[in-house]
């Protein structure tokens, strides 16, 4: 059953100005940076710690770890990875577009707990909306005294760099996005060294979070980590924003408190998702964005939690819930996510580049009616070749996680809906009618 | 193979002291710390596969196709052997199920987009991506669909093409260009499976390296226009051999199908060029066809007509003889000599110092400085130059010069391991990566290293902040107590040569003995730049050095052996052709040299050929000082000649003879024989073994280093000369090789496939003592120190005359200096090398071309005194104000009348000649001032 909590991070999203200084103000903006900055360096630290919060970005890491292992460095950064780059994601963009001063807000508390003096937030490239009006809350941020120079008149000083990134999904992976950072190809770095906390921007130790992360962090000051931590269950605390979208009545952004609520009720509750179009039934579903294996019915009670969703073979990831009723065509759905990542490979290593762009013809031929019966074992194969087992969490042939993204829906659809593979392949075309799409037009 | 080699493979010298030990496929084996587990497989004879691994650049693990499984934390994972460094008992299976299903899939992939055109492709045959599909491949491809396409093939710089669709984007060539060569002319654009190489829009990819990237493809995207549909691997036939274009030596093979030369690639030898070769040696084969002179000629009524052997040389030795019938040791001047083998010098060493007696004998062109001076430095090695604490540039840029020594010091730079000072009147290719640079203007070279070396001092130079000073003098190794326990310029390395050919070597000779004389430490890298120069330095073609090192004070082994020694005192090129000039010298011999190109006094030359009678040329391609020559022998070139070569370390290698040369053309050791038998004198050698033993005999420096030597040896780096003292082992690790780039006809024909590990390791010889070395002490080897070194005749321009000429307002100092494409013999014929070189242009900073209101690409008049040539201008703003450059070389002569001649002075135009820049230079010149006047109608408007 669903509960309506506080909001964290969407509090101001029923104002039309959210985004100005002035509704920001009026709204308790800022005042959990001073707060912060009243207290200790290691107090804000043990806050995080204690609310638990994990990384928004879609790996789930918890951040209060992530800043414990930053190597001690003369010069340390930290980067705001604002390249919400992947299809049916939309939480980052809102938050954005509606709330750059809680993002300043949450950017500039990570910053003094962490020591650090330069802080980016990158954003993707296409949010020109999003980078205008975050741009000039930076400036109204540094009129305002909350950003430079001895902020709010102590000792704390931080610069703050808004950096549109160049049009590629690759530079969410947060290698990439230092690399294009730095001015260079955005090529995931090889690893080790496993963390940019030990070596980062330009070398040095860097802390990269999300931009939710970040927007949590003025109520957690605020609120103390206790109260974040009581909301939700276990690890997986607080509350999280959900784009939920595909073939629902009432798709949207939701924020809810985690573990707390399932899947059935985000999709189907009358003040959330309001069941399936047409009242048609649920076929499958994503339960935390493209990469992620898909769910299936018996899925539905599980709990909006990290760790369940991950015991059951998935991840909640980037939040971003895709519904596929009776009527999708599941070798469209997959040849469609597959084409997505074909064209956002970015051309380093061998697997991802060749073997996305092979899955995603094969994938085609199929749906267009040319496929073979030996293609639906071939596509398994080429996975294989990418994600050794093709496994959940997957191992990988490739440099970054863009690689053995590629084989998780297609190996979620081929095992639940061989028989779908074998009927277009018997029929020579798509047993499903044109206009029920996944995502956009068909080409 | 020998079996010596073989097992060094395995036990190469891994210290216990920091070995690593790894289980490689249960085997254990120990390890270098920090060694690349694809490095320490191979070494212990287990090859992974790979395309993007290259031993001589950093890892990027891209390619994919190397992954093993190897054990962690959590049990094994797959791993890039190439970018992960061995750990204390990190266990790996090359070999798993798991591991060769990976590397079949990389395979796999590879080859879904890569055309299936090995039939008509340049690699096919000696290909990486067959060899190791064929080793490691799934055998059969599942794609059905369309393969992506490109425009093909791409121009991509002026010696090669670019097939974007055999590409499988393994980034060596990109990382070549940026990180070795320090040319970032390539770069992938594109993202997935779009990604291509390309070059930026306005800049071709005309590095001088270009030809390296083709040789480290692995698959046939990249080829040479110089070879492309040439020859078929299986066609090739090879042998190893050393480069003669410049005096680093660069080792390589010289390929050749159906008789003629097609191809030469770079061998990994670790030491010298570690598979990398420029672009002017690796494309020189192509001279070999052109213009070539074939048969000896002889002058009648003015003109050169083809005669018998017989009846040249018979020519010549009453030109000789005519000469002695004068009298003294100065009626016949030889000069060259730096084309030759060791075994030519030598024999023409002998002929002429020994059998003509003659004081006025040298190899360098007035390009160089004093050979007694070069030959006497602590001479550093190119390993210990790009390994030292500091080197210091006091000579021309490098990358012009001697290419492949810039590509072992980039690298180096790049990384940060090596501070880079620069002492040079103009900026170089490594300006950019140097800690210091002081700009010596012409002629004030020696008053800078004064300077510099005096810690009282408090300037030197452009260098006038205290602090900087100080930590230039830390990095020069300069006691700044001036105690002699500091270390004295320890780790310090100095290469020194001409910056500048305007300019008197006296300033150059004279820092040289200061740095030698308060660095005792520091050593030096002579940057004599032509090709076999050092050779034949070594074997005595150079004033008063006999072969060996050694001055005649020590040459009684020598002289048994010759039976006479000239006497002193003797004379360098500048002097010999002053005295031609004057008419004092009866007959000039030219050995394989053009000085009426390559001198930089273009006035002096055409004197001293107008008023020599008698003037013999050795060449082997036609060029303007032998068409003005009274007879020219037909010579030997680089492809059919055999022999050792000695290399800027006094590395001593094997030249290979790969094709035969034109049948009336001869080896000049055989026309030295030849001469010295018609003159009664003859030196009873029938072979160039013969020759290169009695060198091994006579030549102290070579003592135990001959043909025969080096050849049992089957050494890639061949040796340094002097040999050690006997009993040293010298053991050094061979770097691993990359197999895959080696060679491609080696790996087929005397390695099956290259999947084997490791074949011919360079650096495996372990032992020198079984050479038979003679046990001396290193200073034993010459008598010639610095301090006792005659300056000759030049001791009046010694240092009582250094301070420098002041320049006055109206004129600039003139930089000659050279850049890589001149109009030298072998660039000019080799078709697809001869477009690039650039016209003549007179490089001047901003200020001063408006001083004389001139601008950017306008004609300018240069004159010096009464003679002047035009050039275009070009504003260049790294350069120091007062000074103007010009390159080398830049225009092709006139073929010079002279006294015995009539008609024959070549169809050249006339204007051309004129615009050489060496018409502006006078040899006895401390620099040289130049006045500038815009031509009219070009002046800057106002």
């Amino acid at each position: 059953m669903f509960n309506p909590t506080e909001s964290i991070v969407t509090k101001r999203m029923e104002f039309a100005d959210s985004y100005t200084l002035e509704r920001f103000l009026a709204t308790g903006g800022y005042e959990g940076l001073k707060k912060a900055i009243s207290m200790p360096r290691e107090q804000v630290q043990d806050e995080v710690m204690k609310a638990s919060l994990l990384g928004r970005g879609g790996a789930g890491f918890p951040a209060g770890r992530k800043w414990s292992m930053l190597r001690k460095a003369e010069t340390s950064y930290l980067v705001i990875n604002g390249d919400e780059s992947e299809p049916a994601t939309f939480k980052d963009h809102l938050l954005i577009e509606r709330d750059p001063h809680q993002l300043i807000e949450g950017t500039l508390i990570a910053a003094y707990a962490l020591g650090v003096t330069q802080a980016f937030i990158f954003v993707r490239g296409e949010f020109a909306l999003g980078i205008e009006r975050l741009t000039a809350a930076c400036n109204e941020a540094y009129s305002h005294g909350a950003v430079g120079k001895n902020i709010f008149g102590s000792d704390f000083s931080v610069d703050l760099v808004v950096h549109p990134g160049a049009g590629a999904y690759i530079c969410g992976e947060e290698t990439s996005l230092i690399e294009s950072l730095e001015g260079k190809r955005g090529f995931p770095r090889i690893k080790p060294p496993y963390f940019p906390a030990v070596m980062g921007l330009y070398g040095e130790p860097t802390v990269v979070n999300n931009v939710e992360t970040m927007s949590n962090l003025p109520w957690i000051i605020l609120n103390g980590g206790e109260a974040f931590a009581a909301l939700g269950q276990g690890s997986s605390a607080g509350t999280r924003l959900f784009a939920l979208s595909g073939r629902v009545k009432h798709p949207g952004w939701y924020e809810l408190e985690m573990s707390k609520t399932t899947f059935r009720d985000l999709i189907y509750d009358k003040n959330l998702g309001q069941g399936i179009t047409e009242d048609k039934k649920i076929k499958a579903f994503i339960p935390g964005g493209v990469s992620a294996p898909w769910f299936f019915e018996e899925h539905l009670d599980l709990g909006l939690d990290q760790d369940a969703v991950a015991k059951a073979g998935s991840m909640l990831g980037s939040g971003s819930v895709v519904v596929m009723d009776e009527t999708t065509c599941v070798v469209r759905a997959a040849w469609r996510i597959t084409r997505f990542f074909y064209r956002e490979s970015c051309g380093q290593c061998t697997p991802c580049r060749e073997g996305s762009g092979w899955l995603e013809k094969i994938l085609r031929r199929i749906e267009e009616g040319s496929g073979r019966p030996e293609d639906i074992d071939l596509l398994m194969d080429v996975c294989d070749s990418i994600a050794p087992g093709v496994t959940w969490p997957p191992q990988q042939t490739t440099i970054c996680v863009l690689g053995p993204s590629i084989p998780s829906s297609i190996a979620s659809a081929i095992r639940r809906f061989r028989d779908e593979f074998s009927e277009h392949i018997e029929l020579g075309h798509c047993p499903f009618e044109a206009d029920h799409l996944l995502v956009g037009a068909h080409q | 193979m020998t079996d010596t080699i073989k097992n060094n493979l395995t036990d190469i010298g891994t210290d216990e002291a920091d070995a690593v030990n790894v289980i490689i496929d249960g085997k254990p084996v120990k390890a270098h710390k920090d060694e690349l587990l694809i490095e320490a497989a191979e070494r212990h004879g287990i090859f992974i596969p790979r395309f993007c691994y290259h031993p001589h650049m950093d890892p990027v693990g891209v390619c994919r196709m190397c992954l093993v499984e190897v054990s962690g934390p959590r049990g094994f994972s797959l791993q890039p052997s190439c970018y992960l460094k061995v750990q204390e008992n990190m266990e790996v299976m090359t070999s798993s199920e798991k591991a060769k299903r990976a590397q079949e899939g990389v395979l796999e992939l590879l080859l879904i987009n890569h055309p299936l055109d090995c039939p008509v492709c340049d690699k096919g045959g000696e290909c990486p991506l067959q060899d190791q599909d064929m080793a490691h491949g799934p055998g059969e491809s599942r794609f059905i669909e369309e393969k992506r396409h490109f425009d093909k093939p791409i121009e991509i710089g002026p010696l090669t093409y670019l097939d974007r669709e055999r590409c499988i984007q393994c980034s060596r060539c990109t990382r070549f260009a940026a990180e070795v060569a320090g040319d970032p002319q390539i770069d992938f654009a594109n993202r997935g499976e779009q990604v291509i190489v390309a070059a930026f829009p306005t800049q071709p990819f005309d590095s001088y390296f270009s030809g390296n990237t083709v040789q480290i493809c692995p698959v046939g995207a990249l080829t040479a226009k110089a070879y492309r549909f040439k020859s078929r691997p299986w066609d090739l036939e090879q042998a190893e051999t050393t480069c003669m274009m410049c005096s680093v030596g660069c080792r390589e093979v010289a390929q050749s199908s159906a008789g003629a030369l097609v191809r030469y690639l770079g061998l990994d030898d670790n030491n010298v060029n570690q598979s990398w070769l420029c672009d002017k040696g690796r494309y020189s084969f192509e001279a070999l066809e052109n213009s070539r002179i074939i048969t000896p000629l002889a002058r009648h009524q003015g003109k050169l007509e083809p005669v018998r052997w017989a009846d040249a040389l018979a020519d010549v030795v009453a030109g000789i003889r005519a000469a002695l019938a004068k009298g003294g040791n100065e009626q016949i001047a030889v000069i060259g000599g730096s084309k030759f083998v060791n075994e030519d010098a030598y024999l023409w060493a002998r002929l002429a110092k020994g059998v003509l007696g003659s004081t006025l004998v040298d190899a360098q062109m007035g390009d160089g400085f004093n050979a007694e001076l070069a030959l006497a430095l602590p001479r550093a090695t190119i390993e210990e130059t790009v390994n030292a604490k500091t080197v210091v540039l006091i000579s021309g840029d490098i990358k012009e010069e001697l290419p492949v020594l810039h590509l072992r010091l980039y690298p180096q730079l790049r990384k940060g391991k090596l501070n880079l000072v620069e002492i040079t009147p103009v900026p170089t290719s490594l300006t950019k990566l140097a800690r210091s640079r002081i700009e010596a203007k012409p002629g004030e070279l020696f008053s800078i290293t004064e300077d510099l070396l005096d810690s009282s001092k408090d300037a030197a130079g452009n260098i006038k902040d205290p602090e900087e000073l100080r930590n230039l003098r830390t990095l020069l190794g300069l006691s700044s107590t001036g105690s002699p326990e500091e270390n004295q310029g320890e780790g310090v390395v100095f290469i020194v040569g001409r910056s500048n050919l305007a300019e008197s070597p006296v300033y150059l000779e004279e820092s040289i003995k200061l740095i030698a004389a308060k660095l005792p430490k520091a050593k030096f890298l002579p940057a004599l730049r032509r090709g076999n120069i050092f050779g034949a330095l070594d074997m005595g073609l150079a004033p008063n050095l006999l072969p060996g090192r050694v001055n005649k004070d020590h040459g009684d082994k020598i002289k048994r052996k010759w039976g006479t020694l000239p006497v002193s005192p003797s004379y360098e090129t500048s002097e010999i052709l002053a005295k031609c000039a004057k008419g004092e010298v009866s007959a000039l011999i030219l050995l394989a040299a053009d000085p009426i190109a390559d001198f930089p006094d273009q006035q002096l030359v055409q004197q001293a050929f107008a008023n020599t009678p008698f003037i013999v040329s050795l060449a082997s391609h036609e060029d303007p000082s032998n068409l003005s020559a009274d007879v020219v022998l037909p010579i030997y070139h680089a492809g059919e000649m055999t022999g050792t070569v000695t290399n800027i370390e006094g590395r001593v290698t094997i030249v290979a003879q790969k094709v035969t040369p034109p049948a009336l053309v001869r080896a000049p050791w055989v026309i030295a024989s030849d001469i010295a038998g018609l003159l009664d004198e003859p030196f009873g050698l029938v072979s160039v073994e013969d020759v290169s033993r009695e060198i091994a005999d006579t030549a102290l420096t070579y003592k135990g280093i001959s043909l025969t030597s080096l050849r049992a040896l089957q050494r890639r780096d061949g040796i340094l000369a002097p040999l050690p003292v006997s009993g040293v082992s010298i053991k050094k690790p061979g770097a691993p090789f990359d197999p895959i780039a080696t060679p491609g006809i080696a790996s087929v024909e005397e390695q099956g496939a290259p999947m084997r590990a490791g074949f011919a390791q360079s650096g495996a010889f372990s032992d020198e003592s079984a050479i038979p070395g003679e046990s001396k002490d290193q200073k034993g080897w010459g008598p010639v120190s610095i301090g006792a070194l005659s300056t000759g005749g030049k001791k009046a321009k010694g240092l009582a005359v250094m301070p420098e000429p002041k320049s006055d307002n109206h004129s600039l100092r003139l930089v000659l200096n050279r850049d890589l494409y001149d109009k030298g013999t072998v660039v000019v014929n080799c078709p697809t090398m001869s477009s690039l070189s650039s016209p003549q242009e007179i490089s001047l900073c901003k200020a001063d071309a408006v001083r004389f209101s001139l601008i950017d690409g306008a004609d300018a008049k240069i004159s010096v005194k009464t003679k002047s040539i035009t050039a275009k201008v070009k504003i260049d703003n790294c350069l120091p104000q007062g000074v103007a450059v010009l390159k080398a070389n830049k225009e092709t002569p006139n073929i010079i009348q002279h006294i015995t001649g009539g008609q024959d002075t070549g169809e050249q135009d006339d204007n051309v000649a004129l615009q050489r820049a060496e018409l502006l230079v006078g040899a006895s010149d401390l620099v040289t001032e130049i006045r500038l006047e815009a031509l009219d109608g070009q002046k800057e408007s106002k």
